[in-house]
């Protein structure tokens, strides 16, 4: 596996993209968990390093989920100071995702984008803006995506993620699956997060139930057309 | 007003105890969607555990490997964030699960199963000191013909399979990405196990393997061994460089 990441590494630049860091988990950071995530860095020199605004050790234990955190002041404080933790142990700033959502917490203080924009300037680590979440947490919480987008400060943002979701409930819970091609709204999301942010790296995530390359290629090729002809909200 | 720990702490219980937990106080009218969740947290580490079992999901079916798995998340859940390392106590689970007493060589064909595992996610590192095997190489025995059974599970072999045909004596080890699975008799076994138990000790091993095996030529045995770069981790000394 490593060998096969090495040699993909010496003819390609390589993004490294977390799922376990855990920045949310108020039982703290796995210290010998980023300890070996360095040490793939270091042997990678990956061009980007993200993780996701969320929490995969509940209380001691790994859930293989990215639960979101809800949006207050003491989960924004405990966030913050995890990313500091992290950017001081790789040296370098890292970028943070927004996740998915489908429950709401009661009594929280921002939303999303201001949440993220404040971990951005106190850290200085960076956003990675992902569209189909965007969509799918607007859709099941009532909100509007493009009002959410516009939450997000362009000057942050450093990376863009599309991905496919699917519809449950006639259409009224939607889950983020990364399972098929991102629905036409996640395309026109994006080519609206394109225009707001630049021509940021953007990565199309389908790595459950795995096409063909060609069905793939075909959709990023897709993804590229989208944002040149669609002028779509601002 | 309710902590960010104490708020985990009830979300890793309603995970771990689905239908036990009242969340409407942490997620008001939008609770009844933590299912999602819930869901997802079993589903995702069953399907891991698929990946990683294969030959004792074929022999027990899909639906009682999820029924068991479903018990084994729960009652052992995660503890690292690297699904790969998930799984180690499958087998000694699987021993003492009420309802697979009736296949008795099943928790040894999930051990066999988690060493193919652990060889091919074994680093590539150079072993350490003392050490004669390569990190990937590993003996495995067991009272069943496991080799044969894990063969016949995945289809590589045809049945039937006699579950009394005797014991396994197995080296697995892995070159680049190919883990190979190599029957060895029960003397051979034997010696490599204790050469790695004594880090290369072979005046010691030939002492003890000739008063257990008095008609098994262990300068053969030592010799087959010296030769395979693919599973040594340092040259092995001859018995004469040993003495």
């Amino acid at each position: 596996m490593r060998t096969a990441l090495r040699d993909i590494r010496r003819d390609y630049p390589i993004s490294l993209h977390c799922v376990g860091l855990s920045i949310g988990s108020a039982d703290g950071l796995d210290e010998s968990h980023l300890q070996r995530i360095a040490e793939l860095a270091d042997e990678l020199e990956p061009f980007l390093i993200s993780d996701h605004l969320s929490v995969a050790k509940l209380a001691g234990v790994y859930v293989n989920d990215l639960i979101p955190l809800p949006y207050s002041r003491d989960a924004l404080w405990l966030a913050a100071r995890h990313v500091d933790r992290i950017q001081e142990r790789l040296g370098r700033s890292i970028l943070v995702e927004n996740p998915s959502r489908y429950v709401a917490y009661s009594g929280v203080e921002m939303d999303e984008g201001e949440f993220m924009a404040t971990l951005a300037s106190r850290t200085g680590c960076r956003i990675l803006c992902d569209v189909n979440n965007i969509y799918v947490s607007a859709r099941n919480l009532g909100l509007d995506p493009y009002a959410e987008l516009a939450l997000f400060p362009p000057d942050a943002v450093g990376e863009i993620h599309v991905a496919g979701h699917a519809s449950e409930e006639d259409g009224r819970l939607l889950i983020d699956t990364h399972d098929q091609p991102p629905s036409d709204d996640v395309l026109t999301l994006f080519a609206s997060a394109r225009k707001r942010f630049g021509d940021l790296p953007a990565l199309f995530e389908w790595d459950s139930a795995l096409p063909d390359l060609e069905v793939l290629l075909s959709e990023a090729q897709r993804m590229e057309e989208r944002q040149e002809s669609t002028h779509g909200h601002a | 007003m309710v902590t960010l720990s104490e708020m985990q702490t009830r979300l890793r219980n309603a995970l771990l105890e689905p239908g036990e937990h009242a969340l409407e106080d942490i997620f008001g009218p939008t609770a009844k969607r933590f299912e999602i969740h819930q869901k997802h947290f079993i589903r995702s580490i069953t399907s891991a555990l698929e990946e990683t079992f294969p030959a004792v999901v074929s022999l027990v079916d899909r639906r009682f490997f999820a029924f068991a798995a479903d018990s084994y998340i729960r009652s052992r859940p995660p503890v690292s964030p690297c699904l790969s390392e998930y799984g180690a106590d499958l087998p000694d689970f699987l021993a003492a699960f009420p309802a697979c007493a009736g296949l008795p060589y099943l928790a040894d064909v999930a051990r066999l199963e988690w060493e193919i595992h652990a060889a091919y996610h074994a680093q590539d590192r150079q072993a350490d000191a003392g050490s004669i095997f390569r990190p990937s190489a590993r003996h495995f025995t067991s009272p069943f013909p496991v080799h044969r059974i894990w063969n016949v599970a995945l289809g590589r072999a045809a049945g039937p399979v006699d579950v009394a045909a005797g014991p396994a004596y197995l080296l697995i080890y892995r070159v680049n990405d190919d883990v190979t699975i190599e029957q060895l008799n029960e003397p051979e076994f034997r010696v490599h196990r204790a050469l790695a138990e004594s880090g290369g000790d072979i005046a010691l091993v030939a002492h003890a393997a000739s008063e257990l095996y008095p008609g098994f030529n262990i300068d053969v045995a030592i010799n087959r061994l010296r030769k395979r770069a693919d599973v040594l981790a340092h040259p092995l000394a001859t018995r004469e460089q040993a003495a």
